[in-house]
């Protein structure tokens, strides 16, 4: 099972050194305090504006938290103990996607509270949808920005060209994201929002097969 | 062992390698010398499946387009680059790349190697901290403990002292008893005018004698 | 040099000519549609551009695969040239657009699914650019550049249904089926479409042929 020790590493990595989880958090903590200073407007507003926010938010610690676990692969050329073992390269960009989405799913547990505290939002919802709906996004989002990431890691500047390429690509899934959890948040019956969560499985199938058999060459000199 | 059937690579356009043949035998240890910027590293990486190429074949074990798995298992290139993660141990790293080549071989026998590398004293430090000979010597213990038929040295005496070099050439002898065959690229005219073994030279983007 | 061949010279010449006649053709040639007055006739200008944006992409897209699977640099040249030519019409598509739209929407932008797939894409091709000019290391610069072209590629149907789910109600895109337009208009449609694909493929094989010349000059330095 390659991709099990593959993800081990992913994890062992992180719990050594934190840096994924600690950039992430730290981040998105500073971004929750400088929403709640530019959006002093009316409550309706911000509740309306809520889950495009919090997407939001995510897609930049996203941005830093993904730059990072693929800047550590560079330092010593660490990665090439990888590329030199005889394993199916695709691998390691599922190895990464699935870590990264632990790595992000765990932030956002320890970041939700603080999100709608400092905004004072107040929802009431069904949770287990909200949560499962989540978890999708989560996965989905991690397969588009560790392909590009990949792309873009050993580029001269890849801490520009990952975010430049990456906005416009993830695009639909910002938009398919905001518009599940406004309506769960909005309890629109399932039969109205369902097309995105079509939409969301197409973007994971077409990135993930695309990354999976696309690594090699990304990865090779 | 390892049959290399004029392979070519363009870099961009220009012509890096034209045509280069090379063949290697069990227990057989080669020398390859060039300038630098000669291919040298590039011609490595090839054969290593590391790199693309534009044309040519290479035969391992007289078995022709093998897949990539199998020669990456079998002929393993030791590079400049350190290449291990600087947070993990010596052990830790050592243990994933085992891991990711199926081998099975015990803890005790890594730190018992280790040892004899003069790293038994960090085996729980991170390779961080580990000065260019340190890692040097750490490539070496990952190398001797792996299973590969064919191994290519880039430049494996940058940064050793008097007693690294030793190791290194404890090693190299043992190796070829194993019958492991080694390409080996060095700058090092004292090593080269001391060794009993053939030399190759990479000029004009071909392989002579 | 390239206009040596003498059949290079001819096709630029007919180029130019049909683009002539073209023009004087879609002043002077096309009924009036009535409520659109002068304004509808940039409609003979900003389709065929999007046409050959889409179709130059589509070709970067084969060109990336074909690269990919046979590594001869021909593939990379050609993935290169369309690229440009394909962001060359894109950039006339995002100008064209917002000029029809101001008189008919009566504001220059709308999030209509068509354009703002045009807008993606061409935001992506920014990227793929900057990978050309800062990515480092050419031989994998040419790789991952052709990996970005199959998947901005990949991305069109995602983004494009993605838009129109967003914005239903915006799907008054101005003249969308053709098949519903009198004879007076579609004829000159179609003529503007062959002329803009022939002075596509003018394009292309002078600027393969720039890009061959610029590689060759700087490996004999």
């Amino acid at each position: 099972m390659d991709l099990l020790k593959l993800i081990h590493k992913e994890l062992r990595a992180e719990i050594l050194n934190k840096e994924i989880i600690i950039t992430m958090l730290s981040f998105g903590l500073s971004i929750i305090v400088i929403i709640s200073f530019t959006s002093n407007l009316s409550k309706q507003i911000i509740e309306a504006y809520a889950p495009g926010l919090f997407w939001l938010m995510i897609l930049f610690v996203t941005v830093l938290g993904v730059h990072r676990s693929y800047a550590y692969e560079k330092e010593f050329n660490a990665i090439d103990l990888i590329l030199s073992a005889p394993i199916d390269r695709g691998l390691i960009f599922i190895a990464k996607a699935l870590s990264g989405f632990i790595f992000i799913t765990l932030m956002q547990a320890l970041i939700v509270f603080p999100y709608f505290t400092f905004l004072s939002i107040d929802i009431d919802v069904n949770f287990f949808l909200l949560i499962l709906s989540t978890l999708l996004i989560n996965l989905t989002l991690m397969f588009v920005s560790n392909l590009i990431s990949g792309i873009s890691m050993r580029a001269r500047i890849s801490e520009i060209l990952f975010p430049v390429l990456l906005f416009p690509l993830i695009s639909p899934l910002i938009i398919a994201a905001t518009n599940i959890t406004n309506s769960i948040i909005n309890q629109v019956p399932y039969i109205e929002w369902q097309v995105w969560i079509y939409l969301l499985i197409s973007i994971l199938i077409v990135f993930g097969l695309s990354g999976y058999a696309l690594f090699d060459f990304i990865l090779e000199e | 062992m390892l049959h290399i059937d004029s392979i070519s690579k363009t870099f961009d356009g220009k012509v890096i390698l034209d045509n280069v043949n090379l063949k290697i035998g069990n227990s057989e240890l080669k020398i390859l010398r060039g300038k630098n910027g000669s291919g040298k590293t590039t011609f490595l990486k090839i054969i290593a499946s590391l790199m693309s190429f534009n044309s040519g074949r290479i035969f391992f074990n007289d078995i022709e387009n093998c897949k990539k798995t199998t020669l990456r298992k079998n002929i393993f290139y030791l590079g400049d680059a350190p290449g291990f993660y600087k947070f993990l141990s010596p052990l830790q790293n050592i243990e994933l790349g085992l891991s990711l080549r199926k081998s099975d071989i015990s803890k005790e026998k890594i730190i018992l190697t280790l040892n004899k590398f003069d790293l038994g004293n960090y085996i729980n430090k991170s390779v961080g901290i580990f000065s260019k000979g340190m890692l040097q010597r750490l490539k070496f213990a990952y190398a001797s403990l792996l299973d590969w038929k064919v191994g290519l040295l880039d430049e494996p005496l940058n940064g050793l002292d008097d007693e690294g070099v030793e190791l290194f050439n404890q090693c190299i002898e043992l190796w070829i008893e194993n019958k492991q065959s080694v390409l080996l690229v060095t700058h090092n005219t004292d090593y080269i005018t001391n060794s009993k073994y053939d030399t190759l030279y990479l000029k004009n983007k071909k392989i002579s004698s | 040099m390239f206009y040596e061949n003498k059949k290079n010279l001819y096709l630029l010449i007919v180029a130019i000519f049909l683009f002539a006649l073209n023009s004087l053709n879609i002043f002077y040639g096309t009924p009036m549609v009535p409520d659109q007055h002068w304004a509808q006739k940039i409609f003979y200008l900003h389709v065929p551009s999007a046409w050959v944006g889409f179709l130059s992409y589509f070709i970067a897209m084969i060109s990336g695969f074909l690269f990919l699977s046979t590594k001869k640099d021909k593939w990379d040249i050609t993935g290169t040239a369309c690229a440009e030519i394909g962001t060359l019409f894109m950039s006339l598509v995002l100008i064209t657009g917002p000029i029809w739209a101001t008189p008919i929407w009566g504001k220059p932008w709308i999030w209509e699914p068509r354009l703002t797939t045009t807008l993606i894409l061409f935001l992506t091709y920014v990227g793929y650019f900057m990978m050309r000019s800062f990515g480092g290391n050419i031989e994998r610069v040419k790789k991952t550049s052709a990996v970005i072209a199959i998947i901005a590629f990949l991305n069109v149907p995602i983004i494009f249904f993605s838009v129109q789910f967003w914005s239903p109600e915006l799907q008054s895109h101005p003249q969308v089926e053709m098949n519903q337009q009198p004879t007076g208009i579609l004829i000159p449609f179609l003529i503007s479409l062959f002329v803009f694909s022939f002075i596509f493929f003018v394009m292309l094989s002078y600027r393969k042929y720039v890009i061959s010349i610029n590689k060759n000059l700087t490996n004999n330095v």
